[in-house]
């Protein structure tokens, strides 16, 4: 174990960094696209069901050959990673995000209009905070799995634990890919974690007494 | 005053939700809109806020044409509470109640004085102004939503069956408060409901929709006594048509219009001769103009010595008259408990018009037991053969 450490230690710390880096870049791109995308797709509930369609299509297509199909467009290393990981967290975030728009109880909305509120106010102030908690359990579900696709990146030269990973498996070194993987499934836990609690604090309250609880 | 003229609504190209509507709303009544689902009266009532937009016809609300106006702009002066309260979970009850104050964007002070009175003028403590929606009852919740719909004083305000959901006792404190605001604020009202006890209650007029258009519009009183076809007559329901016949007698068809007066400068001594005279043991007395002061009856006027004396020093205040315009069913009780024979009639502004006797209460009696059999047979025998 110490050995593992002493000859690996500063390619893992490395590797670690890489993971994250890519993750979150990965999964902030698909924050900043699905999420609008989402509350606007929810306004025109018909052209939702096309989009949400090809969503799940591209969503098909098998994480390592997407990785492939991106080494011709862009080459290999980080940006063809970070390209192919932000499309597969589009959907998780995108669905939920559409579905907790159009799911605040539609008397809410009724009433909201029927008060001489626009679509903008409509939107800000009612649909988005009572979808907060959807959108967010999307997105703590997209963190997760962004953390795990990440591990295939390096594959591409992306980097990542997953080189630890490959290597160890091509060369039949157990201390490669237990150190490969056990730092992947802590990032998830920590991404998971955060994202929970995230999505507890931005949830909008509902009652004054209320207690703040650990949410795991 | 807001007008419907020749409206109609169109659902998806071939859905009649609205056919021709063309009624009057007058400023300040209360207009109740009933018929079962699917007949329209929701689509109506949305048509006023432009929730919906006619297909053709126009409406009109103090002369403007409401497309005019954007559809944002007309809703913030419009009141709107809808069933099931609609209240944002996620905002405080002051921040439900003051929606339109801000969007209106009062200041701060205005809004929280604003939301203060209506809580008070509700019976609901201020503390809850700063809890949610889900920390209330049922009926918090939709006096909140009646507030919210008012907070901003609109000229109009439209409900939707906002107490649909609610228990029975709950939902009549809830009528007389919104009778109530409705009278203070004198807002015009517009209410939606299936319930027609409930539209009876509330309204001034009631307009009944079947199948996108009004069958009927017009005071609860005369839907009551003149229903205009078969569908209205099965909609009201038998036993309020029979509860209508026998409920609807007012003090002034039955009462004596003759009653004995004497004015007040005549003498102990003169009353005793008009009454040999009329033989009658009760007197009224009036002014010159007929309004009416007091009584003087035989006991009284057995206990006085002085026969000169004058009438005005026994006579008896304390009469309580009834009120030619009371409904006798709600009086019946009250007079037969108060024990006593003669009980004078007034008008509004308190003029002699009529008395009740015990022979006018034996008559009365005798009708209403004799004529309920033919009555209820009548309107049963209509019942069957439509």
């Amino acid at each position: 174990m110490m050995e593992f450490f002493a000859n690996n230690g500063s390619a893992l710390i490395t590797a670690i960094g890489e993971h994250i880096f890519l993750s979150l870049i990965a999964l902030a791109l698909g924050i900043l696209v699905a999420v609008p995308l989402g509350i606007l797709l929810s306004q025109f509930p018909k052209t939702a069901d096309i989009v949400i369609g090809i969503a799940s299509v591209l969503q098909t297509v098998p994480t390592l050959a997407l990785l492939a199909l991106m080494v011709p467009i862009l080459g290999v290393g980080k940006i063809p990673s970070i390209v192919a990981l932000f499309i597969y967290s589009l959907l998780p975030i995108l669905r939920n995000a559409y579905l907790g728009m159009s799911g605040v109880d539609p008397t809410l909305v009724d009433a909201a209009k029927g008060m001489g509120m626009s679509t903008g106010q409509v939107i800000r102030k009612v649909q988005l905070p009572l979808a907060i908690p959807v959108i967010m359990a999307g997105i703590r579900l997209s963190a997760v799995y962004v953390v795990a696709w990440t591990t295939i990146a390096a594959y591409i030269g992306g980097g990542g634990l997953g080189e630890f990973i490959f290597n160890g498996l091509q060369t039949y070194r157990q201390d490669l890919i237990f150190g490969g993987t056990i730092p992947v499934i802590i990032i998830a836990i920590v991404m998971d974690l955060t994202a929970g609690y995230l999505e507890k604090r931005f949830s909008p309250k509902t009652s004054s007494s209320e207690v703040e609880t650990d949410y795991a | 005053m807001i007008e419907y003229k020749k409206v109609t609504k169109v659902y998806d190209s071939d859905i009649v939700a609205v056919k021709d509507a063309n009624i009057t709303i007058e400023d300040g009544e209360f207009v109740c809109f009933i018929g079962t689902s699917g007949s329209g009266k929701t689509t109506a009532l949305r048509l006023i806020n432009r929730m919906h937009d006619p297909t053709e016809g126009e409406i009109f609300i103090d002369g403007e044409n409401i497309q005019d106006y954007s559809p944002v702009n007309l809703r913030r002066k419009i009141g709107y509470a809808i069933q099931q309260t609609g209240l944002f979970p996620h905002m405080t009850v002051y921040e439900n109640v003051v929606t339109v104050p801000r969007l209106l964007e009062w200041d701060e002070k205005k809004c929280r004085d604003t939301a203060e009175r209506l809580m008070e003028r509700v019976d609901l403590p201020i503390e809850l102004l700063e809890r949610y929606p889900s920390e209330l009852s049922g009926g918090q919740q939709q006096r909140i939503g009646v507030i919210r719909a008012l907070a901003a004083n609109p000229g109009v305000v439209l409900m939707d069956e906002p107490f649909g959901a609610l228990d029975p006792i709950t939902r009549d404190a809830l009528h007389d408060l919104v009778i109530e605001l409705q009278e203070e604020y004198n807002n015009t009202f517009i209410f939606v409901t299936h319930d027609m006890d409930e539209a009876l209650k509330l309204a001034d007029r009631i307009a009944i929709w079947h199948e996108g258009e009004i069958i009927q519009y017009d005071t609860p009183e005369n839907i009551l006594s003149n229903p205009a076809n078969d569908y209205v007559r099965s909609f009201i329901g038998q036993d309020r048509l029979f509860d209508a016949k026998t409920n609807n007698i007012k003090v002034r068809e039955i009462m004596n219009d003759n009653p004995f007066t004497i004015t007040p400068g005549k003498t102990v001594s003169d009353a005793l001769t008009l009454m040999h005279e009329k033989r009658v043991d009760t007197l009224f007395v009036v002014d010159d103009y007929n309004k009416l002061l007091g009584r003087v009856t035989i006991e009284f006027i057995a206990n006085v010595d002085d026969q000169s004396k004058n009438i005005m020093d026994i006579i008896d205040r304390e009469i309580r008259p009834l009120r030619a315009d009371d409904l006798i069913q709600n009086k019946l009780r009250e007079v037969l408990r108060r024990g006593r024979s003669n009980i004078p009639v007034v008008d509004k502004s308190n003029i002699l018009v009529g008395i009740i006797t015990k022979t006018t209460l034996v008559n009365l009696t005798y009708n209403l037991i004799w004529d309920q059999d033919i009555a209820q047979e009548e309107i049963l025998e209509e019942g069957l053969s439509e």
